[in-house]
């Protein structure tokens, strides 16, 4: 094995699983990683695998190839993560570099602040109460969907980190209690469209990012990818269609023509 | 469009998905809390028979 190959091979297996992880999709990875191992005087092909990757590392010099394997950890969307790492490989391909810098940068971008959660959790209500709007709702169906979206998107986050459960089922407690929330305009009679309140509580909820994933791999022709993504966020959308449905079994709410 | 059908009972619905989101919230801070002060005090204590417990801190491993 040649031992130049160690630096790029496992860190551009590292900067793969974590641009993965933060919710890339497999054209910009790959992308990336070959043009950070151009830079470096490398050729790498890269495997992209539902919950793996495989980085193959060829000295364009001498001919020897490396490959290293890493394991995709559970996704963890961070776009700023993304932006971040795709600025680093343009800056290994402009100005070349040296291994410790680009290393130094690698860990100051990973081990970065996240946005707290206090302020994501206040986003993500303020943007589903736009939602609400959007559809049609009035101020008060807005103030109820955004109380709603707060509570089940805390919770969420509370059921997963906290008391460790699985995300699915999660989903759907957070949809099932967002939803009962969003039927206070119904039992309190608050505001006179609170059926667009009940319909827009769950919105939070619908993994956008993965269905858009699923269709850029799609266009990528990394259809295994693609696959994956797909049936990921369609199991999400079943949880949250199943604690909707739920809450609306228990509030006795049933859909007329 | 949705029809609904609602009585006294559902105001206790609402409710309770509020005290289940504090619980879920506060309710392993207030778990450990107990716990922590079950093993300095001792209030629930169990004998030796049980097959389950066990308290390292004073096993005298002579």
């Amino acid at each position: 094995m040649n031992e130049g190959n160690v630096f790029p091979v496992d860190f551009l297996a590292d900067y793969a699983a974590t641009i993965l992880r933060c919710g890339a999709t497999t054209v910009r990875t790959e992308k990336n990683v070959q043009r950070i191992a151009g830079a470096c005087g490398y050729h790498a092909e890269i495997n992209i695998y539902p919950r793996h990757v495989d980085v193959n590392v060829t000295n364009v010099g001498n001919g020897k190839n490396t490959t290293r394997s890493r394991a995709i950890p559970d996704w963890e969307i961070n776009f700023s993560t993304i932006t971040a790492l795709s600025r680093l490989s343009w800056r290994c391909h402009d100005r070349h570099p040296k291994q410790e810098i680009i290393m130094r940068q690698y860990r100051r971008i990973v081990n970065a602040r996240r946005i707290s959660s206090s302020a994501v959790i206040s986003l993500t209500a303020l943007a589903n109460a736009s939602f609400c709007r959007l559809f049609g709702g009035d101020y008060a169906s807005m103030a109820i969907v955004l109380v709603a979206t707060a509570c089940g998107f805390y919770m969420k986050g509370n059921l997963c980190s906290k008391w460790k459960l699985d995300a699915r089922a999660a989903i759907f407690m957070a949809g099932c209690v967002s939803a009962i929330l969003s039927c206070a305009g119904y039992v309190f009679n608050i505001g006179k469209t609170p059926d667009v309140a009940l319909a827009t509580s769950v919105l939070y909820l619908v993994p956008g990012i993965h269905y858009l994933n699923a269709a850029s791999d799609l266009i990528n022709r990394h259809y295994i990818c693609a696959i994956c993504r797909f049936i990921h966020a369609g199991i999400m959308t079943i949880c949250l269609s199943t604690g909707l449905y739920a809450a609306m079994t228990i509030m006795r709410i049933g859909l007329t023509h | 469009m949705t029809s609904a059908l609602f009585n006294i009972n559902d105001t206790w619905i609402i409710y309770g998905c509020i005290t289940l989101v504090l619980l879920t919230a506060f309710g392993s801070k207030v778990w450990h809390k107990v716990n922590k002060l079950n093993s300095k005090y001792h209030i629930i204590t169990w004998d030796n028979n049980t097959i389950y417990t066990q308290d390292d801190e004073d096993e005298d491993y002579e």
